[in-house]
């Protein structure tokens, strides 16, 4: 269970996250809406510690994200898959992924690379496992992102707008991999714009809106008639979105 | 430990040197200048001997250590009747071997040009001569001046090389001085300083020279 | 010409080579040194360790900044005059141009550091890696491949400031070439000579500074979409 409790977050005099509370059960998988600076990117950044927090907690499982031994094996329980890929261009697709299974949780090169090759399989491109990140389409690359984050064999997923940067078509491609991992019973958290999806893939959704949740409610209470999307700063959101999808 | 007194009464010496120091790479800065812009044409030029010839001398002059071209010019140049003193051995030397990097840094200034921009020119009727002169040296010069500036400051730093034919320039009158005074540690320090704050200044003054010359690179879209 | 050659001898040659292992010794030493202490600095910088990073950095800064021929003369005679040690000049060879390198190497190793981009280090991060693990496995790599034809050029150029060493009395090319020079009074066979000594030389660091390249930028080569 991720718990975060409080929490603030400030860059200099800018308040970015104004006392979040949030809880997250294992198995759920949860979107974090909002408008860009909502702060829901830091939220996600707070949770694997790349941001200190300005005060308050966040603890995964039994262990504390602000205590430096701890955070590791954080660290190693949730993975994240990012926005711009992020992938390392001097390795191969397939040692991106062994990179870290290899030399943080000390596996056998031939299983980790096992486990890649499997991983790749699974999302189509197993073609790719010897070619740089840079002959790759942006698809072709945030799919080799999740297979990263999936061969730490992570109890929590987080997803920073993980189709952001991709056009509609590959957009269409990663999301139908990351539905496909929905049902297998990791958590997952998102953040994204992609109403639609989220609607489709999560059980909950966490409306943040300049620094504070909005609203936290189940999938059909949020999208129900009486729901959250009545709100009148969450229905202009999800017009503009409409919009923009349209 | 540290004394610096005995080096004190030197001080018209030291002035002497760099004098001569200063001397030096004017003329050499001037004369080395001359020469890579020549190097520089005929690197990019048309012309398959001036290539070969200018991409030799390039080659040659950036790969062979200043000091044995310096003795070679010092000792060589009496044998074909050329009896210049070790003033102007130093300032020949120093702007035949720079020039080569001279050159080298004019050049890929010439090759970072908008190919967009000359053939604009060419399609307004400018003669080659005219194109160079009034387009691609102007605009290769201007975005070079910091790399040149490197290039300057090593040649003042060259320069110390030329007390070894007996060029009583900053480097060499110190040499004396250190022998004279039994001081060498504090006459070194101070001239690493002095040469160090020197560089520093010209290369301050050059970066600013720069960015006035390059603004119009950063200002409006 | 009117001059003979009877000033040269088979002993010339001797020397030469003798020279030239002189020569070649020190440039590696003071390479493979210069190389480290390079990095070493770079990397205090880079991680801002307080006060070293600054001392070393003025230190660095007047190593860059003056004549390497007025550093040998503060090493072999300054040095030894105030502390009242002796210096070979040899080793004032060594301390010198292992010093100069370094102030150039570290300047490489900063600037191939920060030339990557700090997401990848992130991510990195996310993934439980360690400092010592994201240097060794992600910014080393990398920046190995963005500094080699920086060092190779360095190389090249500290190759030829080795040449400076003659002066304060170790027997290297260039002091071959003035021994065999003042004999002989033949400046237009011997200079060339080692002139090209050093062209050549110059042409073996740089061949095998370009496999080096080669090897540790493959995944800069490759055809990108």
């Amino acid at each position: 269970m991720i718990k975060i409790k409080a929490l603030h977050k400030n860059f200099g005099n800018l308040e970015v996250l104004r006392g979040v509370n949030i809880s997250i059960n294992h198995g759920e998988v949860v979107s974090i809406l909002g408008g860009s600076g909502s702060g829901k990117s830091t939220l996600i950044r707070c949770i694997n510690g790349l941001e200190k927090v300005t005060s308050g907690s966040i603890t995964v499982d039994e262990y504390d994200v602000a205590d430096k031994k701890q955070l590791l094996n954080v660290r190693k329980k949730c993975s994240t898959v990012f926005q711009q890929f992020d992938l390392y261009p001097h390795l191969s697709v397939l040692d991106n992924i062994t990179l870290a299974p290899i030399n943080v949780l000390g596996e056998k090169k031939i299983e980790a690379n096992k486990v890649g090759l499997k991983l790749l399989e699974s999302v189509g491109i197993l073609e790719k496992a010897n070619n740089y990140p840079a002959q790759l389409s942006g698809g072709e690359k945030q799919r080799a992102g999740i297979c990263r984050a999936l061969a730490m064999k992570p109890d929590y997923l987080l997803l920073d707008e993980v189709t952001s940067s991709l056009d509609p078509e590959m957009t269409a491609e990663v999301l139908g991999i990351l539905k496909n991992l929905s049902g297998k019973g990791i958590t997952m958290i998102f953040v994204t714009h992609e109403i639609e999806f989220a609607r489709e893939i999560s059980n909950r959704i966490v409306f943040l809106d300049e620094g504070v949740i909005l609203k936290d409610l189940s999938k059909e209470h949020f999208f129900s008639a009486e729901g959250g999307c009545l709100e009148p700063r969450i229905k202009k959101f999800l017009s503009k979105m409409d919009k923009n999808n349209g | 430990m540290l004394d610096l007194s005995a080096m004190a009464g030197y001080l018209p010496e030291f002035v002497e040197g760099f004098i001569i120091t200063a001397q030096v790479s004017i003329i050499s800065i001037i004369g080395s200048f001359i020469v890579g812009l020549m190097v520089a044409l005929a690197r990019v030029s048309t012309n398959k001997i001036f290539n070969f010839i200018s991409l030799i001398y390039v080659d040659l002059f950036r790969n062979i250590p200043f000091i044995v071209l310096i003795f070679f010019g010092y000792y060589g140049l009496p044998e074909i009747g050329i009896y210049i003193n070790a003033f102007w051995t130093g300032c020949l030397v120093l702007s035949i071997a720079v020039g080569a990097y001279v050159g080298e840094t004019i050049r890929a200034g010439i090759l970072g040009i908008d190919k967009g921009i000359v053939e604009a020119a060419r399609s307004f009727g400018f003669s080659k001569l005219k194109l160079y002169r009034k387009i691609i040296l102007p605009i290769s010069l201007t975005v070079s001046v910091r790399p040149l500036g490197s290039v300057f400051i090593n040649l003042i730093l060259t320069t110390s090389i030329l007390s070894t034919i007996t060029l009583n320039e900053l480097t060499g009158v110190s040499k004396v001085i250190a022998s004279n005074t039994f001081r060498p540690f504090e006459v070194y320090v101070f001239l690493v300083l002095l040469y160090g704050a020197l560089t520093f200044v010209i290369s301050g003054l050059i970066t600013l020279w720069h960015k006035r010359l390059n603004r119009y690179l950063e200002e409006g879209v | 010409m009117g001059y003979n050659n009877e000033g040269f001898s088979i002993y010339d040659l001797q020397l030469l080579i003798e020279g030239l292992g002189v020569s070649v010794w020190i440039f590696l030493v003071s390479t493979i040194i210069g190389l480290l202490l390079g990095c070493f600095i770079g990397l205090v910088r880079f991680y801002r360790i307080p006060i070293l990073a600054q001392v070393l950095m003025v230190l660095s800064e007047f190593l860059k900044n003056s004549p390497v021929l007025v550093q040998l003369f503060l090493v072999y005679f300054g040095i030894p005059a105030l502390f009242a040690i002796d210096i070979s000049p040899f080793q004032a060879a060594v301390i010198t141009l292992s010093g100069n390198t370094a102030s150039f190497v570290a300047i490489i190793v900063i600037s191939s550091i920060e030339a990557i981009d700090k997401r990848q280090l992130d991510a990195a991060r996310s993934f439980a890696f360690s400092e010592v693990q994201i240097m060794k496995c992600v910014i080393f790599p990398q920046s190995l491949s963005l500094a080699m034809p920086l060092l190779v050029s360095l190389a090249i150029n500290q190759l030829q400031v080795t040449s400076l060493i003659s002066v304060i009395g170790v027997v290297d090319i260039t002091r071959v070439g003035d021994i065999i020079n003042q004999r002989t009074f033949e400046p237009f066979i011997v200079w060339p000579i080692i002139g090209l000594t050093y062209f050549i030389l110059a042409k073996v660091i740089a061949t095998v500074g370009s496999l080096l390249e080669e090897k540790y930028s493959a995944y800069r080569m490759v055809n990108k979409l």
